[in-house]
């Protein structure tokens, strides 16, 4: 087990209504999963990937992950637990503009203690592996949609996690574009790498092993 | 006019008020310093030019040299030169003389006295070379009697308030002086190297027996002025003038030779710092005119460089305005008029707040002296029609970058919220420039400081602390009883308890002395040396009141009269006289000027007598008090009692035995360091144009940070889920400056380096340029820029990554 959410709540206050973004969530994740959140707009997909990869804090309940309990910890904790197991991949790649392809891939290794040729290999490695070789010099703005998506999947594995949190990954791409970006999952997933993805299509969700239907901060099925 | 300019603009601004005040309020200051400093400059350099032929008008100086080596540059000049050239040289329309003294001027009619008056003993062609308008009296010859004197319109009011000045008698110096006001002329303009409150007729002296019409070609003793005919060059009249010298002066002595120069009446402020000067405490020099110049420029400059770099990063969040705008049928030409009328409208809003500062600032001015200039400023059209221009032309040199790069922005892009490539280079530039004027402004500064604290601390060789100095009677001057009471005044005031000394001499440590001469020599040699000799009239109780140890042979004695020949030297003129030790110098014959003959007695251990801006001079030591000391000086050295008790004491003698006089006292150590003051103030301008251009710098960056902060929220955010820990953030950012800071060093470094050595090389006690403060800038500057930069870094630091990354 990779990590457990338990009757976890998370709420704003608004005009004295107190309003649910999350709402008892209880849910589980096993590694080598790849498990598909899905749901209308506003349904708070994204507030439970944010909480997941501790970028967002909640209000009630428990969060254990690997055996932490994340509720517990403290900023500085939190934040290492997840630099060092979690990968994330965005709709909008959210690759650093000034960077190239291969200083953006880099740049996770520069925030851990990594020698300078072990980077090297390491980036090496995923640029290997994602065919982006040839590309390694052109910066964001040089590279169509995908490639860019290509590029923040690398940054993303280069710390090889256990866990990609992945928010609308292809929600910025066209179809085959999109296509070649789950295929891409499917693979790492059989390699071994848990995934949760957020998305609006069902094709992608097929992709996964599971699927979680939110509605209105609510998990509606399992 | 597109009416709705100034609502969108007005509102743009009331959104922005941080942009708005840091611009409006930079570039006020900016300009005011930079201004004002100007007007300074324009000031100084305004001397002597207010009369109609003023160019016409030179002074003619003396260099004497010795064995061609310059040893002496004096203002004065020979006294038979003036009327010789009258009477020899056609190209001269007019010449005359003067001497000058601060005498004791009463009115004892109504019983009214000041001491110090600046007074000019001039010749009867005075108002014929300085036109000062004459008031009231004799318009044409008011200085031709003996005991006659014209006085200026604010002394006459000072002095004779309602009455009619004409015909009144002042006295001078006591009773042996009666002059007779014969004229009221305008009082001289302050930007004049001339100050004088009363013009005494020098006929006085021809009647008085103590000075001739014709004067004498051995000494320089009056400061004399030329007039040349229109047309005459100055290389014309100068070939004249050695012609004329060769004629009539002979030096005696055939290593010692001198040379007359003519310099224009209105390079004498700036130009001339010579031996004799009339106000030799002016201090200001062209060099450190040039100076202010260059910082005047250079903090206009960081002002506007401020305006522009912030009107860049402003104007990247107007993109879309601009989009709309060019859809809307706005054509580039339009937008670049906006843009400009933008910075325009900007400058006139800078403008009413530079008027507040001005407002504001000439009370805090008031404590310069030398910002007198500013005081009619409300009066001054021009000064402010000079702002406003200038802020004007500012504003339209430094709104002409963004309005070209801003106009020339295409719609279909930053309607889409694409925002256009920010020049970094340029902006990076002019954070460059601004950090560079600051580190060399820091040190500067701290440079100048470095050198007056050690200036202001290093062992003079004399004892300048509990001494009170009482200017001399001036009373006495010439009067028979001069010698006596001195003596009874001396043996009373040495009778206080808490005084240890008391010496009278004619000058005093601090002061220069006033006679110097090159004829000096062994007698026993034939060789003269190549220096010029100051000669200091002391008595006996001089060395013992100042500490300054004898390091061979005896001090005089009590009594003058057997020391008429006698002579002590310090070591320096032991050196140059040629003798091989103190003690070899003892008992042995010197001859000096017009070969009379000396017996050195002693010699004293060299001191400072001049401060640390010159080097030691070989002095002689005389005692011939058996003349009166005009300008003389009683010093006392008190023993540990606060000297300020000792004044009423000493008071009292004084008005026993000088009824006549002033008593007038002031201490030994702020004496000594008033001939600091040029470099207190050079030191102040400088710690304020720092501060200023500082000032600006940090308004620039606190408002560049801010545009930083903003365009780079999304990428702190990735960076954080990424990992970056605080640490890593902050270094990102703060890195930036570090290296800016870095490169503006090596640029700042070797220029400032250059200058401050330059600057420094003009004194012979200097502190070498210290690696300390250059360390000590750039952690100023870190300091600064981490103020400045840090508000907007934190709040980076502080995101919410969550809340800034899904777009």
């Amino acid at each position: 087990m990779i990590l457990q959410l338990k009757n976890l709540f998370k709420w704003v206050n608004s005009g004295g209504n107190r309003v649910f973004l999350l709402n008892d969530i209880d849910f589980t994740v096993e590694e080598g999963e790849f498990i598909s959140i899905m749901g209308p707009s506003g349904s708070g997909k994204t507030t439970l990937l944010n909480v997941i990869g501790m970028l967002d804090d909640f209000n009630e309940g428990e969060y254990n992950f690997l055996g932490e309990p994340v509720h517990n910890l403290k900023e500085k904790h939190r934040s290492n637990l997840y630099k060092e197991y979690i990968g994330f991949v965005f709709q909008s790649y959210h690759l650093i503009d000034e960077l190239t392809v291969y200083e953006n891939i880099e740049t996770p290794l520069l925030y851990k203690k990594h020698s300078r040729s072990e980077r090297k290999a390491m980036v090496a490695d995923m640029l290997d592996r994602f065919n982006i070789v040839g590309k390694k010099d052109l910066f964001p703005s040089q590279l169509s949609g995908g490639q860019q998506q290509l590029v923040g999947i690398a940054r993303a594995l280069v710390s090889s996690p256990k866990l990609i949190l992945a928010d609308e990954p292809t929600g910025n791409l066209n179809s085959t574009q999109g296509e070649e970006i789950m295929q891409l999952f499917k693979k790492l997933n059989e390699e071994g790498v848990t995934i949760v993805q957020v998305t609006h299509s069902e094709n992608n969700a097929a992709h996964g092993s599971r699927t979680i239907r939110l509605k209105d901060g609510l998990i509606v099925n399992n | 006019m597109k009416n709705n300019f100034f609502k969108l603009y007005i509102r743009f601004l009331l959104k922005n008020k941080l942009f708005t005040f840091i611009n409006v309020f930079g570039l006020a200051i900016g300009v005011v310093t930079c201004v004002i400093l100007l007007k300074y400059v324009d000031y100084q350099t305004s001397y002597d030019s207010f009369y109609p032929d003023y160019n016409q008008v030179y002074r003619i100086n003396t260099d004497v040299f010795k064995n061609n080596q310059i040893v002496d540059k004096t203002a004065k000049s020979f006294s038979a030169l003036a009327p010789t050239l009258e009477a020899e040289l056609v190209e001269v329309e007019a010449t005359t003389r003067f001497e000058h003294e601060k005498c004791l001027m009463d009115y004892r009619e109504k019983d009214f006295k000041i001491n110090d008056r600046d007074v000019l003993w001039v010749d009867n062609t005075f108002f014929d070379v300085f036109k000062f308008k004459i008031l009231k009296g004799d318009k044409t010859t008011p200085l031709t009697r003996p005991f006659t004197t014209a006085i200026s319109s604010s002394t006459a009011k000072l002095y004779f308030k309602n009455e009619d000045p004409i015909g009144k008698i002042v006295n001078l110096n006591g009773t042996d002086y009666p002059m007779e006001v014969t004229a009221v002329f305008e009082d001289v303009p302050k930007n004049s190297h001339i100050k004088c409150d009363f013009l005494t007729s020098i006929a006085t002296g021809y009647s008085k027996g103590w000075d001739s019409p014709n004067g004498n070609w051995k000494w320089t003793g009056k400061y004399t002025y030329v007039k040349l005919k229109k047309g005459i060059t100055v290389e014309d009249f100068q070939s004249k003038l050695e012609i004329l010298l060769n004629k009539y002066y002979d030096s005696k002595t055939p290593e010692i030779r001198v040379s007359l120069n003519l310099i224009p009446v209105k390079d004498i402020h700036l130009k001339a710092h010579f031996k004799d000067e009339i106000t030799p405490s002016s201090g200001v020099s062209i060099t450190r005119i040039n100076f202010l110049f260059i910082i005047a420029i250079i903090i206009i400059v960081v002002a506007w460089v401020n305006f522009i770099n912030l009107t860049i990063s402003k104007s990247m969040t107007r993109t879309l305005e601009i989009g709309i705008k060019k859809t809307l049928g706005a054509v580039k030409f339009s937008l670049m008029g906006d843009f400009l009328l933008e910075s325009v409208f900007m400058s006139v809003l800078a403008f009413i707040v530079a008027v507040f500062l001005i407002t504001t600032g000439t009370l805090f001015i008031d404590q310069f002296t030398e910002f007198d200039f500013i005081r009619d400023i409300w009066t001054n059209v021009s000064f402010w029609v000079q702002i406003l221009l200038f802020m004007l032309l500012g504003a339209i040199i430094a709104g002409l970058y963004p309005a070209i790069s801003l106009s020339k922005l295409l719609p279909s892009k930053t309607l889409k919220g694409i925002l256009p490539h920010q020049n970094m280079l340029l902006k990076r530039g002019l954070v460059t420039f601004q950090f560079i004027v600051a580190i060399g402004l820091i040190f500067g500064t701290l440079t100048i400081y470095d050198q007056l604290t050690f200036m202001k601390t290093k062992e003079l060789g004399f004892n300048a602390t509990n001494k009170l100095i009482i200017r001399a009677p001036k009373s006495m001057n010439s009067h028979k009883l001069a010698f006596s009471n001195m003596h009874s005044f001396k043996n009373t005031v040495s009778e206080l308890s808490g005084v240890n000394n008391i010496s009278a001499s004619r000058s005093i440590p601090g002061q220069q002395v006033l006679y110097t001469s090159p004829y000096f020599k062994q007698k026993s040699k034939d060789k003269i040396s190549e220096s010029n000799y100051q000669i200091a009239i002391i008595d006996h109780d001089f060395f013992d009141t100042y500490n300054i140890p004898l390091i061979a042979g005896r001090n005089f004695t009590s009594n003058y009269k057997n020391h008429i020949s006698d002579i002590i030297l310090n070591e320096k003129s032991v050196e140059l006289l040629g003798f091989e030790s103190p003690e070899e110098a003892l008992n042995q014959q010197v001859i000096g000027p017009e070969n009379k003959e000396f017996t050195v007695i002693g010699v004293n251990k060299n001191y400072h007598q001049h401060g640390l801006k010159s080097d030691l001079q070989p002095t002689i030591y005389k005692y011939v008090l058996k003349y009166n000391y005009i300008h003389g000086h009683y010093s006392i050295a008190a023993n540990k009692e606060p000297l300020e008790s000792l004044v009423p004491k000493v008071k009292a003698i004084w008005s026993e035995i000088y009824p006549e006089d002033t008593f007038e006292y002031f201490f030994m150590d702020e004496y000594f360091n008033k001939q600091y003051e040029q470099e207190d103030s050079f030191m102040q301008i400088f710690l304020i144009a720092s501060m200023i251009s500082i000032l600006i710098c940090c308004l620039g960056l606190y408002g560049l940070s801010a545009y930083t902060a903003l365009q780079r929220k999304k990428e702190t955010a990735i960076r954080k889920i990424i990992g970056a820990s605080v640490k890593d953030i902050f270094i990102l950012f703060f890195k930036e400056y570090v290296y800016l800071v870095i490169f503006s060093l090596l640029i700042a470094l070797p220029i400032s380096y250059y200058m401050l050595e330059s600057w420094l090389s003009n004194y012979v006690y200097r502190v070498s340029i210290s690696l300390l403060l250059v360390v000590l800038s750039v952690l100023i500057l870190f300091a600064v820029v981490l103020i400045a930069v840090l508000r907007h870094t934190i709040s980076l630091i502080k995101i919410n990554p969550s809340d800034n990354i899904k777009v």
